[in-house]
């Protein structure tokens, strides 16, 4: 069986000399999760932002490999086309519409018929129908991670990018993410790739794994031999990563909220 | 009376202009300097096609059709050709752009018109008379009906319909929006066709006033000032500004040298981006866009 | 019609063009004079009708075969109201054109400059409207004017209204210009030497709402408002003023109001009621028979803007240069022509009260004003007043 998605000996170059990841290959099969962990810096974001066309045009350029959707290439479309073709992506920042209510960002991208309801994503997440008319930008986050995954879902996926779920997040609501994600990965057979700097949270979830560090996969295998691996063990799961993250970027989250209306 | 009048009349001509300057910000984050010549222009072509199959009696319906017309094909024409192509580019190459656009225009109405005066003869019979012997024409009522129910039908659109909601989504973040499978294209057209039209009403609405010419494109100023003042992402700062603007310009021409009417908008623009950079209402963090 | 008009300019220009290149023989068979002014800018309005009465006069002149068997050549160009763009129209007609003398001008923005550098090379420059002072004694060598001076129509003005109502007060507005406010000044004077009061509203040059400066001027509960301004200002004042509430006696002062502009302004305000109108030339309305001649003409030779009194102030600057270039006779220079122009005494029959008249050291003359009432029943300029005269001394 090939894999859903397959990306092979990919290599960006950021200004024409900074090579930011080199001959990463990885693949996620139908209807699994997986999981691409590293700390800071490793290259995973660049990794996805290839993936999923956002590579800024300017600044960055795939100079080598490829990348695969069900066999056919993908490599170098615009974020639109590739959202057509199902590569939708739940990125790091800016994931819901803050102007909007959670009513009308789930309805932006819900489409008329199909097996993933607004309905549907209310049976997830309760929470979501309870805030129905509240603005997303006042949202907590966790509360606007679950709205950003119902707004991808809405977009019938064939391929689910989450660019760090976990950031800035208390462990107790990343837990129930993961599970809630886990969960919605079987129901719908939904194939995810998890980008993530809380190995543990992810691993926890995911069936495969790859480590990232300088730009290239380090460590690869099953989930769950990797969670037992001592390497892995030791660099990733030791919880140095957690502490990092409270980092500037958390801050974020409590900017002023702008509104439609003004 | 008559002073109230006056002022709302006047602050519903800026108001349309300050409108279209917010849609188009929010939207695509350009700020627009053509606007009072899209405006001016507007004006023109609603005379000329209520006047093109009637010898010298003006037909409305044939106006107000052209007019349409050429507002969505002038806005839709303006995305397509010019501001599609420096999206990603430095806010100041945008605004260039429309300087550009400006140009051309004026250029267009003495081409076209060979600069003429000329009013927009439709309703200009007294409608109400007012206190002290002042009246009010049927234009003068219709300008603020026709206002409020551009605002009430903006409303509407952008709260109830999807593409309304498309629209919003897209202004805040057009890559979330593509992403999420929205035709940002489409919503940034449409964002200049609704622009060009309100632009249009108010050309359409002081034509009937006062008159069109070369120099009325200044409204453009007097718009882009209202904006400014109300904060430029914000359409209700606009109204507000649009008063402002409007009240102060009212007020200097009676109580200090009507001299100085013209100089006005910038020196209310020059005092509020001094205390209030944002605007009134606008949002403090999109001050370094600008 | 406009478009046809736009395409006769057009294919005009390319004949002038042609003949100016390709033919120079028969351009030697022609008295060549140039004539600029406001084609397309905010002026337009007021400066095609008097380049159209111009025009009306060269063709009747050369369809009656010529002075003495020659033609005569205009040269026309226009300026946009750009001072620059004057300029350069001037030196191109006296460099490549040749011409003997320049006519028309738009307002003293071009005015001023024309005159300056053609000054400098001798060549006169013969205005239908001047803003400014230069041919007004003590003139400026080689600038003349047959048009309307601010200083002096205000003056005249100041004098004629006492024939609506004697005394009461006098509202003057006008836009922020020297001009403008120099006409003032003068109406000023005369009103408050004839005893009665006066106040104004002076509003900026772009203003196009006159809402509030019209309420402002009714505010001062005025007996007599006097505009002092084009066309373009009349349109909007008019109906203004009458919405405002105030139903007096409005006075339009001609400078390059055209009657169209004044049944247009009536029929926007409501009532053509209490119109008034000042000129130095005849109104189009007037039956005599040099008015109806220039009737007959621009029938028999059409014209883009509806007749008016800029038709016939631009006849009448026709006819001034008609003599002047019969006076040069064959061939005719620039320094003769200006020797001509100095002291010209030119008839002008019933388009004004009396003859256009240069002496050395005043190249303006004495100037005739006539007060006319708006028929708002009949659509037409009625005659209030005699005309009366106004020398060119004791303005400068």
């Amino acid at each position: 069986m090939t894999a859903l998605l397959e990306v092979r000996q990919l290599e960006v170059v950021y200004n024409r000399v900074a090579t930011a990841i080199q001959g990463v290959s990885l693949e996620v099969p139908e209807g699994s999760i997986v999981a691409l962990v590293g700390t800071n810096g490793a290259g995973k974001t660049t990794t996805m932002r290839a993936i999923s066309g956002f590579l800024p045009s300017e600044d960055a350029e795939i100079t080598d490999g490829e990348i695969t959707l069900r066999g056919e290439r993908i490599n170098g479309r615009m974020p639109h086309q590739l959202a057509k073709a199902g590569v939708i992506l739940v990125p790091e920042r800016d994931k819901v519409f803050s102007t909007l209510s959670v009513q009308e960002n789930l309805a932006f991208a819900g489409r008329e018929g199909g097996a993933i309801t607004i309905e549907r994503i209310h049976g997830y997440f309760p929470l979501l129908r309870e805030r129905g008319t509240q603005l997303a930008g006042y949202l907590s986050g966790g509360e606007k991670q679950m709205l950003a995954i119902g707004m991808a879902l809405l977009c019938r996926p064939t391929l689910l990018l989450i660019d760090e779920m976990s950031m800035g997040l208390a462990p107790i609501v990343i837990k129930d993410l993961m599970e809630k994600l886990q969960q919605i990965s079987r129901e719908l057979n939904l194939t995810v790739l998890l980008v993530e700097q809380n190995a543990k949270a992810a691993l926890s979830i995911a069936d495969h794994g790859y480590v990232m560090e300088s730009g290239r996969v380090v460590f690869t295998g099953k989930a769950a031999e990797l969670m037992t691996h001592p390497d892995v063990r030791e660099f990733y799961l030791g919880g140095a990563g957690q502490a990092e993250n409270k980092s500037y970027r958390d801050i974020k989250q409590y900017r002023r909220k702008r509104r439609w209306w003004g | 009376m008559e002073f109230v009048a006056t002022v709302v009349i006047l602050t519903c001509t800026y108001a349309l202009l300050a409108a279209g300057i917010v849609i188009l910000y929010k939207a695509g984050r350009v700020v627009n300097f053509a606007h009072g010549e899209i405006a001016i222009v507007g004006g023109y072509v609603f005379y000329s096609s209520g006047m093109m199959f009637s010898g010298g009696e003006m037909s409305p319906w044939l106006a107000v059709l052209g007019a349409i017309v050429f507002s969505v094909i002038m806005g839709a024409f303006i995305y397509a050709t010019m501001m599609r192509r420096v999206v990603g580019e430095p806010f100041y190459v945008a605004i260039l752009v429309t300087v550009g656009i400006a140009i051309v225009l004026k250029s267009a109405i003495i081409v076209i018109w060979r600069a003429q005066h000329l009013t927009i003869d439709v309703g200009i019979a007294p409608a109400i008379r007012l206190a002290g012997g002042a009246t009010l024409s049927y234009m003068d009522v219709a300008s603020v009906a026709l206002t409020i129910a551009f605002f009430i039908a903006l409303y509407l659109f952008f709260t109830f319909t999807r593409l309304g909601v498309q629209f919003r989504g897209t202004a805040e973040n057009p890559l979330l929006a593509s992403q999420r499978g929205v035709n940002v294209n489409l919503v940034l057209s449409l964002a200049w066709i609704i622009a060009v039209l309100a632009a249009t009403l108010s050309g359409v609405l002081y034509g009937g006033r006062a008159f069109l010419s070369t120099e009325s494109v200044t409204i453009g100023l007097a718009g882009l000032t209202a904006a400014l003042v109300g904060g430029l992402d914000s359409l209700r700062g606009a109204v507000i500004g649009a008063f402002v603007v409007a009240l102060a310009q009212y007020l200097t021409v009676r109580l200090i040298d009507p001299v100085l009417s013209e100089a006005l908008p910038f020196l209310i623009l020059l005092v509020v981006m001094s205390i209030r950079p944002w605007g009134l209402f606008g949002t403090v963090e999109e001050l370094d866009r600008v | 019609m406009q478009k046809k008009f736009v395409f006769r300019g057009l294919a005009a220009a390319t004949i002038a063009a042609c003949l100016a290149g390709f033919s120079p023989a028969q351009a030697q068979d022609a008295y060549k004079i140039g004539y600029i002014t406001d084609l397309s800018g905010p002026l337009a309005s007021s400066y095609t009708p008097t380049w159209e009465g111009f025009e009306l006069y060269i063709k009747a002149l050369n369809d009656r075969g010529g002075i003495g068997g020659k033609k005569v050549d205009v040269v026309l160009d226009d300026d946009g109201l750009k001072a620059d763009r004057a300029v350069a129209a001037a030196k191109k007609q006296t460099e490549r054109d040749n011409v003997l003398g320049i006519f028309g001008l738009s307002l003293s923005s071009t005015q001023g400059p024309v005159y300056a550098e053609m000054r400098k090379i001798g060549v006169p420059v013969i205005t239908t409207f001047s803003g400014i002072l230069d041919a007004l004694p003590p003139a400026q060598p080689f600038s003349y004017s047959t048009g309307v001076v601010f200083e002096v129509a205000g003056d005249a003005i100041g004098e004629l209204i006492q024939n609506i109502k004697k005394g009461g007060k006098v509202v003057g507005m006008t836009i922020d210009s020297v001009g403008g406010r120099a006409a003032l000044a003068h109406n000023k004077k005369l009103v408050l030497a004839a005893g009665g009061q006066w106040d104004e509203v002076i509003f900026p040059v772009a203003t196009s709402d006159f809402t509030p400066f019209a309420q402002a001027a009714n505010e001062k509960k005025p007996d007599i408002v006097v505009g002092h301004y084009g066309s373009g200002q009349n349109l909007g004042v008019i109906p203004a003023l009458r919405r405002s509430g105030y139903t007096g006696p409005y006075v339009v002062a001609s400078y390059g109001v055209t009657e169209d502009t004044i049944r247009a302004a009536a029929q926007r305000a409501g009532s053509g009621d209490n119109i008034f109108y000042v000129s130095r030339y005849s109104s189009a309305f007037d039956k005599n028979p040099s008015v109806a001649e220039v009737a007959a003409a621009q029938k028999k030779y059409g014209t883009s803007k509806p007749f008016s009194s800029m038709h016939v102030t631009g006849w009448a600057l026709g006819k001034f240069a008609e003599e002047a270039l019969k006076k040069c006779g064959w061939p005719c220079t620039r320094d003769k022509l200006d020797k001509i122009v100095q002291t010209l005494k030119v008839d002008m029959g019933g388009l004004t009260g009396g003859p256009i008249e240069m002496v050395a050291g005043d190249g303006y003359g004495p100037t005739y004003w006539r007060l006319y009432a708006w028929n708002a029943k009949s659509n037409e300029m009625e005659p209030k007043s005699g005309w009366v005269k106004r020398e060119a001394k004791g303005y400068k």
